[in-house]
């Protein structure tokens, strides 16, 4: 789950070229959900023991501030290291900074991407 | 990173940000009428203002109290001018029980209107977390590590100018009240509550 600022993301959308974009307000937006699932198929990658994994936007919901979306992944073989890369906003924002948590195994690892770090290995035991 | 040091990290972080420095401009504020010898009544000062931040961060994490974040920002310099008034008023060198109970509840009370500040940028970390026991025990654990370190650093400061500069401590206790008050205005004036 993606969980992003509503105005940011639209802002980050617009910029990649959606126009008129609003995910706040009204009902679901076909546009917006391919321009969402295209921003985020290029922002976030997940590796998993150096295997990329294919990701499935599923969508998307307003959460007061916050646009919460959903990506699947089919069939997760066991693994002990995840390689994330989370850069939405990145190019935006200079001082934006994704927080990603993964859980897996009964744990949570955390980490903090920005720029200079775009992506990070958190290693399971 | 476990998940705890970097909820730690964050509350660290977003007290002892440059960029964002009303707390910082608080506990100055707040230190600002007390010698290095004080430091038990600072210690408790400070415990009584994160005792009040904790309890309405709590409370706004948990969703109990809804803030209205424009109304806080402003409230913020506000607590901050109002101590920096009391500085220049009341003596410390000799306080009475007194003043001494109304400066904690003070710092207690400006505390919980601190703590509605932090709660925004907390609550915008949080995901759907089940447990949001543990990221707010690490955050507020950061917060106050970070205020420590900032009463340290003032207080270095303040040993350095007594000891090397011979200044008296009257006229850092005005001159640090007085620059806390004149900025906590301008902070108010550019805050969207009006």
């Amino acid at each position: 789950m993606v969980k992003i600022f509503t105005d940011d993301l639209e802002r980050a959308l617009r910029q990649a070229g959606a126009k008129d974009l609003r995910l706040s307000i009204g009902e679901p937006n076909p546009q917006a959900e391919t321009y969402l699932a295209r921003y985020l198929a290029q922002h976030l990658t997940l590796k998993l023991d150096g295997k990329r994994v294919a990701l499935e936007y599923l969508g998307q919901e307003v959460n007061l501030e916050a646009t919460w979306c959903y990506l699947e992944a089919q069939e997760i073989p066991a693994f002990e290291e995840v390689t994330i890369r989370h850069t939405s906003l990145i190019e935006v924002f200079d001082n934006q900074r994704n927080m990603v948590h993964v859980q897996a195994y009964g744990q949570t690892l955390s980490t903090l991407l920005e720029a200079g770090r775009l992506s990070d290995v958190l290693a399971f035991d | 990173m476990s998940s705890f040091l970097l909820y730690l990290q964050l509350g660290f972080e977003h007290i002892s940000d440059l960029n964002g420095y009303d707390h910082i401009l608080f506990i100055l504020a707040l230190c600002a009428i007390y010698r290095p010898e004080q430091w038990r009544t600072i210690l408790i000062l400070v415990t009584a203002f994160t005792v009040g931040h904790s309890i309405t961060l709590a409370l706004a994490a948990l969703n109990v109290v809804v803030v209205n974040a424009a109304l806080i920002e402003f409230l913020i310099p506000v607590t901050i001018f109002l101590t920096s008034i009391q500085n220049v008023w009341q003596s410390q060198t000799n306080p009475s029980p007194q003043q001494l109970w109304s400066r904690y509840g003070m710092a207690l009370f400006f505390g919980l209107i601190h703590g509605l500040g932090f709660s925004n940028f907390f609550r915008s970390l949080l995901g759907r977390e089940a447990d949001i026991v543990m990221p707010l025990l690490a955050f507020n654990i950061g917060l106050e590590v970070g205020q420590l370190l900032i009463v340290g650093v003032i207080f270095a400061v303040l040993i350095l100018l007594l000891r090397l500069l011979k200044i008296q401590h009257a006229s850092w206790t005005y001159f640090i009240s007085g620059a806390t008050a004149g900025i906590s205005v301008i902070l108010m004036s550019e805050t969207k509550f009006w």
